[in-house]
């Protein structure tokens, strides 16, 4: 079927509820800890979120709309706004949860990351925390936010940018100097409330003829 | 371990390889086309790519690196630049291998599509082609481009955002419940170094925060 969603919107029979997010999948989750002026710790998930490029390393995510039932933007948009700083933590299977559970809307002087009992660890340039259970987390620093075309409803539609300048990496997945894609199990998000596991048997490789970056004895 | 990449790169001991496309995963595989103002056609997979809003919904992907002056930009970023139009097709685990020969470091060709084996269909609102075979395809209006920051020898890699304003979705991955069948796409994934991974019917499972009622059968989400 084809339709133009400027006309017919996102839902078009025979779909039942918005089909958006099951056309871009898997997405990865970025779990972002922001801190408000005031110190308090925000934790939330965005599958609006990715890598743009390596070097300088920069990461995005999408604070869009107003958290439900308000007039309020989201506190991971305020914060990274106010204070420059955010932080990406890799949700794995193990952290599934209390993932889900940091998806809820929550006041601004809620604190996500002692709620769902996560230990916080310090990080070494930002000043938000990082999820000490997670594997991997990447320091940001706050680059600019890219407006995107309004919604109509008077919230913005937001892309936060950052560059990240500060990697953490758990000793336990590193492996023959990689980082062991087999050990991580990261979560993703699809459409719906659907989210599948990366699980080791389901990992292959593939490479064109010409792509060298990752043979042994090239610098990479 | 800790590492600032600013100080000791992407690479430091005891990697071999840069580690950057290991530490988001799994990444969505962008297969862009484009065409150029003498109607070539590009195809090239990014994995810097992502819906970024969904009213109205919009989409990004991030092109190579380049230098100006120096070096040419991908055709991913002239082309879409110079007409104002791209289309994202989705690659599931049936079309990893010819997806795999359309990456840059593939020969161009002005027959991109044909040379791996693919079939072309056209758009309704846009020129450039989509992947007859993948199941879902959006057409996308150019929006805007970001440049993003330069290396240290002036290369700047470059974010490019577009707004659909045509969907196609194939019509035996629609269910009879009014939903996208998530188990039957099989869409591929990007991990870090060579890896993929295909998302499988049997390790999909549904979760919801309390007092998210968005796909409650008699929601209005």
């Amino acid at each position: 079927m084809f339709f133009e969603p400027e006309k017919v919107g996102m839902a078009p029979p025979p779909f039942k509820h918005t089909v958006y997010n099951a056309l871009v999948v898997p997405r990865p989750i970025g779990w972002i800890t922001t801190m408000s002026t005031d110190g308090v710790i925000n934790l939330a998930p965005f599958s609006f979120f990715n890598q743009l490029s390596p070097d300088p390393p920069c990461v995005m995510y999408c604070p869009n709309n107003f958290k439900p039932g308000t007039q309020e933007h989201k506190d991971s948009l305020v914060n990274a706004e106010a204070t420059g700083e955010f932080v990406y933590n890799m949700c794995t299977a193990n952290l599934l949860d209390q993932m889900v559970a940091t998806s809820k809307h929550s006041p601004r002087d809620f604190d996500e990351m002692t709620d769902v009992g996560l230990e916080a660890a310090p990080c070494e340039l930002v000043k938000p925390p990082r999820v000490r259970a997670s594997p991997v987390t990447l320091e940001c620093k706050y680059l600019q936010t890219i407006h995107l075309p309004p919604s109509g409803d008077g919230s913005r539609q937001s892309m936060v940018i950052g560059q990240v300048v500060g990697v953490h990496i758990a000793d336990d997945v590193i492996n023959d100097g990689q980082v062991d894609m087999e050990k991580l199990r990261p979560v993703s998000r699809l459409g719906y409330l659907d989210y599948a596991i990366i699980e080791p048997d389901q990992i292959f490789s593939m490479r064109s003829p010409d792509d060298m970056r990752f043979v042994s004895g090239d610098n990479g | 371990m800790y590492f600032d990449p600013r100080e000791v790169g992407m690479a430091p001991p005891p990697f071999k390889y840069t580690v950057f496309n290991s530490l988001v995963v799994p990444r969505p595989i962008g297969w862009i086309t484009t065409i150029d103002v003498d109607g070539v056609i590009n195809l090239a997979p990014f994995s810097f790519f992502n819906a970024i809003s969904a009213e109205p919904p919009c989409v990004i992907y991030c092109p190579s690196y380049f230098k100006p002056g120096f070096d040419e930009p991908e055709p991913s970023l002239v082309n879409v630049k110079a007409t104002g139009e791209f289309v994202y097709n989705m690659c599931t685990h049936d079309l990893r291998e010819k997806m795999v020969l359309t990456t840059k470091q593939s020969p161009r060709s002005p027959k991109e599509f044909t040379n791996v084996g693919l079939e072309v269909a056209s758009c309704h609102q846009v020129k450039p082609p989509r992947v007859k075979e993948a199941p879902v395809a959006l057409e996308c209006k150019y929006v805007q481009s970001i440049t993003l920051p330069a290396t240290e020898d002036g290369a700047a890699a470059t974010a490019v955002i577009g707004q659909v304003v045509g969907i196609h979705i194939s019509d035996d991955v629609i269910t009879e419940d009014g939903l996208v069948d998530m188990k039957n796409l099989r869409p591929l994934a990007r991990l870090g170094y060579y890896d993929f991974a295909v998302i499988e019917p049997e390790q999909i499972f549904s979760m919801q925060a309390s007092g998210d009622n968005r796909f409650a059968p008699d929601g209005k989400g």
